[in-house]
């Protein structure tokens, strides 16, 4: 049982969420609502879509491409499930996020699709290479986690209506690393995030930034320097290798100051997480 | 539609069913248990899910009831400190132990302190004291009695286990 109404919708297909948004394009599609009811005192919608019961959104499954999560799971449900321990990035980011409150409401889609860069998830998604798959009116489309998110920075203010339905990670082996700074260290959002695959194997080296830029980043500069610089099959790698490899992701950033930090602080907080990622990699795969 | 953006419909709130009247569509659990039933044992705290004040459970799961749409949990169960309450007065465990360990000091986080405690011994009945740490990361207490909460809630933890 639910209400059903212009005003709240509990939609129960991806069709009939799109179809409520088309018809009331000031209405907001919410799910775990953490982020959207936080703020609803500045921008409150004139309707809510919830997409809470919406079945296709909250899947966890292997399948041959890799590992899909749903955008409707919540970090708790991420957490829990088995099959996404293989993606340690994700539980390493999952359990730093917000509380425990906070992390049986918010979900996956949420935390990418906010448009934030303060947000744990994205930078991780980032560096294993994750696809979104987005549900509209021209149907489902596969795109690259990189380019969703550079193209929500640039969409225009009113966007054809879209449903992120969840993402896809490529298996991947690897030593992941996350790590974060956010106000007195507590549970709130990142101020600075560096999330690390780094494959001894495979030669890769992989770097999603949060808290850097208007949305998260990869650290492309970075990351094609150190694979080309590291000596993969030495026992050890200079410190000095690491350094360069955290002044290079800091130039190529673009981090603003606000009230959570300046400017100066994001850039000299990512040249130094990223320095401490690759040496504590490097350590730890030796 | 409702011109004035109001709802109304009915929720399970301590195993009774109540009626919520022409509610702003946008009224959060919180608002709704608050102002509307008067179930003020739920508190109103920071309203952005850093407290955990307004702790209630929703099928069993702990949530800030400040983040959550009152509509969004019909036909869900709700239970406050009112329902978690034994009716005639005496002190649960977990109540017990925290008065033994003198965790409460001006008493505004108990409520939700005390629900988010027990979702999470329900969840995780072999909770060690540090995963108790991680997993209460949702309840400020700003009379900062931490380490008797702590105390209290791994006292529990340990009797029910047969430590």
């Amino acid at each position: 049982m639910s209400v059903s109404h212009p005003l709240f919708l509990p939609a129960i297909s991806l069709g009939e969420a799109l179809e409520a948004k088309e018809a009331n394009s000031a209405a907001a599609f919410i799910a775990g609502g953490t982020s959207l009811i936080a703020d609803r005192g500045a921008r409150e919608p004139a309707g809510y879509i919830s997409l809470r019961r919406i079945s296709a959104l909250q899947e966890i499954a292997r399948r041959p491409d890799g590992l899909f999560v749903g955008a409707g799971c919540t970090i708790a449900a991420l957490l829990r499930d088995p099959l996404v321990a293989s993606a340690s990035l994700l539980v390493q980011a999952g359990r730093a996020t917000a509380t425990r409150q906070v992390r049986s409401r918010a979900t996956i889609g949420g935390n990418i699709a906010v448009p934030l860069a303060d947000r744990s998830l994205a930078p991780c998604l980032l560096a294993l290479e994750a696809s979104v798959h987005v549900h509209s009116r021209e149907g489902l489309r596969l795109t690259p986690l990189e380019r969703y998110l550079s193209d929500r920075v640039k969409a225009a203010e009113t966007p054809a209506p879209e449903i992120l339905v969840g993402v896809t990670i490529p298996h991947t082996g690897g030593y992941h690393y996350y790590s974060r700074v956010a106000a007195g260290n507590g549970g709130g959002y990142a101020t600075v995030s560096v999330a690390l695959l780094f494959d001894r194997e495979r030669h890769v080296v992989r770097l999603g930034l949060g808290g850097v830029g208007p949305t998260a980043r990869r650290a492309h500069e970075a990351e094609a320097f150190a694979e080309a610089a590291l000596n993969w099959k030495g026992r050890s790698a200079p410190t000095s290798l690491a350094t360069r490899i955290g002044e290079i992701a800091a130039q190529h950033c673009d981090p603003s100051t606000d009230m959570s930090a300046s400017s100066a602080y994001r850039r000299h907080a990512v040249r130094v997480m990223v320095q401490r990622a690759l040496e504590e990699a490097w350590e730890a795969t030796r | 539609m409702n011109r004035h953006g109001l709802l109304s419909y009915d929720l399970r709130i301590n195993g009774a069913s109540h009626d919520v009247v022409d509610t702003h569509f946008s009224a959060t659990l919180l608002e709704v248990l608050r102002n509307g039933i008067g179930l003020v044992g739920t508190k109103q705290g920071c309203e952005d899910g850093r407290c955990g004040a307004c702790t209630v459970l929703i099928d069993g799961q702990a949530v800030n009831s400040c983040l959550e749409l009152a509509a969004e949990t019909v036909g869900r169960e709700i239970v406050t400190i009112e329902g978690y309450n034994r009716p005639d007065g005496s002190l649960t465990p977990l109540q017990e132990a925290l008065v033994r360990h003198a965790a409460i000091q001006c008493g505004f986080c108990i409520p939700g302190i005390v629900l988010a405690a027990e979702s999470l011994l329900a969840e995780r009945p072999d909770a060690t004291e540090a995963e108790i740490r991680t997993e209460m990361d949702g309840n400020l207490c700003r009379c900062t009695g931490y380490s008797s909460i702590l105390a209290a809630i791994l006292e529990v933890a340990e009797a029910r286990r047969g430590c």
